[in-house]
Order: structure tokens, then C-alpha cells, then sequence
């Protein structure tokens, strides 16, 4: 049935046949042709029960426990984790036995080890006074019943990060619709809304250095939701729902927004074309001074609008790129001279301005920024562009901005690849070290010899043990990492923790800076000795600092540990090939590794003896450590 | 209205439509559990535009009584 990928329109593929479709990876494909926003909420019900029965083996398990009717909230995570590839199988708490079940070490919960936890309670449910009885309770009782339910919460926490190594989703509380006092409320002393505002605020303040707890802001999405419909009463009363279907639709998806965003699967750079993309009109026709941006005009303003939109997910850390069919001389004018604009030449990291097929200068952008074409978003304004970049490139996310500029915030806010769960320091610089890449290829340019260019860069580095404030970093590099990666094993944060903590794993991490900028972290490897060798369970770089000698500075390290516990006679190391790692794929050949078994998969088994040990010259790098 | 209601409950109890019968219920599939029955409810009401009371929900035990039900409220 399916012909080409991308080309589908949605309403080429029925129901019927998504529904029919018994193979996972068809399955991506499809849901994708056929938008998951536009399936009801019983064919996500649907669709999630059949997926939750199919086999795979790279599965995510993701436990919902509560205190009330979460039935309905699974499905709509595993379907959109299917968008993306990722299949979710979820177990399902019993009803109000998340504590028993995260005490017991043979519970459900614990023998399913999950990779995510979502814990979801009821206010009413936990605390009924609050609920039933606000206005009659003093204020001291109320402080008491506010500390109660936060220590009931993250005494949980603590017992879950203890005992399993899942990232944590706890969801917070949602203002009662009906309050005690009515409008009185602002009247009564410790009014009513307030104290909502408090318990939440805790909440956060409480988990905001656990970076294994994530706060699902129940309050937030119900307030945008419309706050009357998140409880359907009738379902409250006859099945402890305290979330409508509907509702539950809304926190699968901010539930999947996390995970998408954790396990490194969010998109990395938004693709812009210029002309009534980022201003109303086209500069060769209106003019520099004629295209419209700025205060003083409706339209003027919505482009003004959405470029501060723009702004704003670059300090989140997602790339900016140009793509668009210009003469480059106009735009440089436009961004020098329309200096209202709040996007600067200096924000975008790549840029392609010429007549060439848009495709093809994604391509491009792509490869200038090491980083795959699945990990960009392109938009434009023209029906015609966006239809033959969706053919062409069927993994790029490419939109199609709608007809009235004022209506492209939303567009861009609606893009779930987008979010962050969090942003870490490392994402803050990410445009900044993308821009030095710029500076240092233009660099290679004038410089002709290899070797005078790797010297001239000057680059340090630092190699040693992960550092706890490194784990966030280092996870997120096992996550997101594709090209230089040899065994491209996922990890989630509490797998890496504990190797922090093992005594028969070294952690180790890479440091780089040159004469541009820092690089940051951009290096990890995961050593495991066993009992008379090692094992080179994970080795991976970020593919920003690729090409310059710093992967054997990190294997000359990881030689030198082998010499240094002189028990250990070999090391270990295997090659496991993707569809995208193919740069590693001679790498440990290169480093005097021998192979012992080349598998029909690709796969590349090695051993390196250790009287074979010698380190690989890298001498323009100077160690710091 | 009759084989709205019957695609409905085909859908959510993940059953053939042309299998349910006058007295399809409960007992006819292991798919019919509490659970299943208010996301039936939730269904109706959206597509039928209407809304049920508890008490009628709890009559409506079989497909015969469900399609009483709904098209008595259902103008």
C-alpha cells in the first residue's frame, strides 16, 4: 500500500488500515501520513491497545500510577510515541497503591522497570477537607494539610529515585473550578486560589534539583484547556475519573513532550524561509525598506511577533537556519538595515540564500551543522516549497504556515519537537559554538595543510571521571548522539547514575576548547572492567568537535587506564552499526584494535591485547588534565 | 442512528458490527468492562450530541436498551 513515503495525503490512508496494520514500523509510517491530531479519542484508545500487544525489542516502559482512574491516559503517550518510532509499553498502576507498589521489590511496578514513572493524585481524593471543607478549616489546619500532602508526594520521590532508576513525571494540582468562598475568595484570609498557587510552587521548588523529576503543570494545561472541562462529574462519581477523556488526551500529550524531549528524540534547528515567512512581503519586489516588519502596521507587527517567537526558541537552544530563494546581497541589507528586527544575522547558524532547490540546501544546512535532516524543522509560506521538500526530505518536519501571519505563533507553539524538558547550560551556548563551527570552517578554508590547520586551532582538552554535575550532560549525550557513537546504547539518567556510582565502571568524560570558544562537554565513554579485562561499552562524541583528533586523545586515555591496572590483560570492543553511525565504523581499526569476529549484521567485534597497546599521535592537542 | 450506535460500540469494544445483536451486552465480550462502558457513554453523548443521566446510563445494559435510551434523548 504504501508507494513512496511523505506522499500519502491524510486522507489517502483509512482508518481501517492504520487500524489493520499489525507491524510497528508500517505503523509509524502511516500515523504519520495521517496526522495523529486528527484520530478520535477512541482510535487512540484503539490504537494504543494494539501497540501495547505487539513485540519489538528497543521498548520504553512507562508506569502511570495515581490515586484515581488512569485508564485512559496510556494510550494517547504510546501513539504518539509511535510517531516517532519509540514504542512505549506501559504498565498501570493498581488504583491508589503507588506506595505499597514502590515498597514491595516483587510489586508489578518494580518487576516491570520502568524508564518513566507518572504519578498523578487527586487532590480530593487525598486530602478531602481541603476540598469539601475550605472555608471551614482555620488557617493553621490548612498549612498542616498543605505540608501533608507535599511530604506524602516527595517522600514518594525520594522512595522512587531510591529504589527504580525511571525519570520522574509528577503531576501537580489544578485550581478547583467551584471555590468556597466564591468571588469572596480574595476576602478570606489564606484565600483559597492562593493556596493552589503555594502547593504547586513547593512542589516545584522542592524537585527542581532532582533532574530525574519533571513537574507535569497540571494547573497550566487545565487553565488552557478551560478548567470546567478537565472533571467530568459524571465520570467521577461512577468511576474515580477525576480527568475527562479529553483532558487525559491533553496530559498524554505534555506526558510525550517530555520524553520525546529526554530520550533526544526533540528536533535540533528550525529551517526559516525568508519572504512572508519572516516579513510580510518580498524584498524583491517591496523593497528593504518596503518588506513589512516592525511596530505602526497590523501585519508589520504579527511578523515582529512571530520573529520574537523565533528569538525565544533559540535561547532555548534549538538552531536557527535561512533557507530561501533570494539574492543574498538584499537579505545582508535588510538585516543591517531593519534594525527593529529581533532576529540578527548572528542568530542563525547556517544559512542558504540562493536559487537552488530547497531540498538541496536543507541537505546542505544539515551537513554544515552535523546534525540529521529528521532533527530539522522547515517552514514556509509556499504550498508548492513545502510540498517538495515533504517529498524530497519525508523526514524533515516541514509546515506549511497558514494564510494570516497572526495565526503563526501558534503554529510554531504547537510543534511538540520543539520543547524542552529542560535546558541546560550546555543548550544555552549551543548557538554560540555552532556560529565558532562557522568561524573555523571558514578558518579550514585558508588554511591548506591538515596538519597546520589541526595545529593552528588550538585546541585543549580535558579527559577525565564524570563529575555528578555532569550526569545531566552526559546522559543527554547518550541520548542524542548518532554519528560518533559505537554502540549507540540509550541510557536514561538513572542507568547513568549508577554507573557513577559502580566500582567496576569508569565514567569517563571530554572536555574541548580552542582558540574560538569552548566546546563544552562533548566526549563520553563508558569503561566496565571485568575480571581480567576491559570492556569499551560506549564511546561517543558530540559531532561538533569530529575530525580533529579528539577521539584518539579519548582513546589514548582510555589505553592509559588499561596500562594502569596492570590485571588487565585485553580490552573488549564492539562496532554496532545504524543507519547513522557509519563515521565509527573503521574508527577502533584505526586505533590498533584487532577484529576477532565481523557479524553478517555489521556488527564488528575487537579485541586489544594489552601488550599491543600504543597511543595514536594527536600531538597538536594539548592535554589539560 | 441504529448503525451509528452499532460502529460506536464496534469501535470501543473492538467487536465486528455485524455481530451485535439486540441483546449484545456484557457477557458477549471480555472487552465490555466498566472501563469500556463510560468511554461508550463519553461516545454517544459526543456523537449524538446529548446527555445522559447516571440513572440512564446504568439501564443501559444491552445494545436494545442502549439505541431506547439514546434515540429517546436524541431528537
Amino acid at each position: 500500500m504504501v508507494e513512496k513515503p511523505g506522499t500519502i495525503l491524510p486522507d489517502k490512508t483509512p482508518w481501517e488500515t492504520l487500524k489493520g496494520c499489525a507491524d510497528f514500523i508500517g505503523l509509524k509510517q502511516l500515523l504519520n501520513d495521517y496526522g495523529v491530531d486528527n484520530l478520535t479519542l477512541q482510535q487512540i484508545q484503539t490504537l494504543g491497545r494494539r501497540i501495547q500487544k505487539m513485540g519489538g525489542k528497543d521498548v520504553l516502559r512507562i508506569a502511570f500510577m495515581g490515586n484515581f482512574t488512569l485508564d485512559l491516559l496510556p494510550a494517547g503517550v504510546t501513539v504518539r510515541g509511535a510517531t516517532a518510532g519509540l514504542q512505549a509499553k506501559h504498565y498501570l498502576g493498581g488504583f491508589n497503591q503507588y506506595y505499597q507498589e514502590m515498597l514491595d521489590s516483587e510489586s508489578g511496578l518494580r518487576t516491570f522497570a520502568a524508564d518513566y514513572i507518572v504519578l498523578a493524585l487527586s487532590l480530593r481524593l487525598l486530602e478531602p477537607d481541603l476540598h469539601y471543607n475550605y472555608a471551614g478549616l482555620d488557617e493553621k489546619t490548612r498549612e498542616e494539610r498543605k505540608e501533608r500532602a507535599l511530604h506524602h508526594i516527595l517522600d514518594w520521590v525520594k522512595l522512587s529515585l531510591e529504589n527504580t532508576s525511571a525519570t520522574l513525571l509528577i503531576a501537580n494540582f489544578a485550581l478547583p473550578i467551584h471555590l468556597a468562598a466564591g468571588i469572596g475568595d480574595k476576602k478570606l484570609p489564606g484565600d483559597e486560589t492562593t493556596f493552589y498557587h503555594d502547593l504547586n510552587k513547593k512542589l516545584a521548588e522542592a524537585l527542581l534539583n532532582e533532574d530525574r523529576c519533571f513537574i507535569l503543570d497540571i494547573d497550566n494545561l487545565a487553565a488552557n484547556f478551560g478548567r470546567k472541562k478537565v472533571c467530568d462529574p459524571k465520570l467521577f462519581f461512577m468511576a474515580k475519573m477525576e480527568w475527562s477523556e479529553p483532558f487525559m488526551g491533553e496530559v498524554s500529550r505534555t506526558v510525550w513532550k517530555f520524553i520525546q524531549s529526554i530520550q533526544g528524540l526533540g528536533k535540533k534547528c528550525l529551517v526559516l524561509d525568508l519572504d512572508n515567512t519572516l516579513w510580510g512581503g518580498v524584498v524583491g519586489e517591496d523593497g528593504v525598506l518596503g518588506v513589512k516588519v516592525g511596530q505602526g502596521d497590523p501585519t508589520a507587527e504579527a511578523f515582529l511577533e512571530f520573529q520574537h517567537c523565533i528569538k525565544g526558541l533559540k535561547a532555548r537552544g534549538i538552531l536557527l537556519a535561512l533557507c530561501s530563494k533570494n539574492n543574498l546581497a538584499d537579505v545582508e541589507e535588510i538585516f543591517s538595515l531593519r534594525t527593529e528586527m529581533p532576529l540578527k544575522w548572528s542568530d542563525f547558524s547556517a544559512v542558504a540564500v540562493n536559487w537552488e532547490p530547497k531540498h538541496e540546501n536543507i541537505r546542505r544546512i544539515a551537513s554544515e551543522l552535523n546534525i540529521g535532516t529528521d532533527s530539522m524543522v522547515f517552514l514556509d509560506d509556499n504550498p508548492a516549497e513545502c510540498s517538495l521538500v515533504r517529498q524530497m526530505l519525508p523526514e524533515v518536519l516541514t509546515v506549511l504556515l497558514p494564510e494570516d501571519p497572526a495565526a503563526y505563533v501558534d503554529v510554531l507553539s504547537e510543534l511538540d519537537g520543539l520543547e524542552r524538558a529542560a535546558i541546560l547550560a550546555d543548550d544555552l551556548r549551543k548557538s554560540e559554538q555552532y556560529g565558532l563551527q562557522k568561524q573555523r570552517t571558514v578558518h579550514r578554508a585558508s588554511v591548506t595543510d591538515m596538519d597546520a590547520y589541526l595545529r593552528s586551532l588550538e585546541t585543549e582538552v580535558t579527559i577525565r571521571s564524570a563529575a555528578k554535575e555532569d550526569l545531566a550532560r552526559v546522559h543527554q549525550l547518550f541520548n542524542k548522539t548518532n554519528q560518533f557513537n559505537l554502540t549507540t546504547k540509550r541510557y536514561s539518567l538513572g542507568e547513568v547514575e549508577s554507573f557513577f556510582t559502580s566500582e567496576k565502571h569508569v565514567l569517563g568524560t571530554v572536555s574541548a576548547g580552542d582558540r574560538f570558544g569552548d566546546l563544552g562537554l562533548i566526549g563520553v565513554f563508558l569503561l566496565e572492567w571485568r575480571e581480567n579485562g576491559g570492556v569499551l561499552d560506549s564511546l561517543l562524541m558530540s559531532c561538533r568537535a569530529m575530525g580533529r583528533g579528539i577521539e584518539s586523545a579519548m582513546m589514548n586515555h582510555v589505553k592509559s587506564l588499561m596500562e594502569k591496572n596492570p590485571g588487565m590483560r585485553q580490552l573488549e570492543a564492539v562496532y554496532l552499526p545504524t543507519p547513522k553511525n557509519q563515521p565509527v565504523e573503521n574508527f577502533l581499526e584505526g586505533q590498533g584494535f584487532k577484529v576477532t569476529e565481523a557479524r553478517d549484521d555489521g556488527s564488528k567485534h575487537y579485541l586489544l591485547a594489552y601488550t599491543e597497546i600504543q597511543a595514536i599521535d594527536c600531538a597538536w592537542i594539548r592535554l589539560k588534565n | 442512528m441504529e448503525d451509528d450506535i452499532k460502529e460506536i460500540m464496534a469501535e470501543i469494544l473492538d467487536v465486528d458490527s455485524a455481530d451485535i445483536n439486540e441483546n449484545f451486552g456484557p457477557e458477549n465480550t471480555d472487552n465490555w468492562d466498566s472501563l469500556s462502558n463510560l468511554r461508550l457513554i463519553s461516545a454517544l453523548e459526543e456523537r449524538f450530541s446529548i446527555k445522559l443521566t447516571m440513572q440512564e446510563i446504568g439501564t443501559m445494559t444491552d445494545f436494545h436498551q442502549i439505541k431506547k435510551v439514546v434515540s429517546g434523548k436524541a431528537k
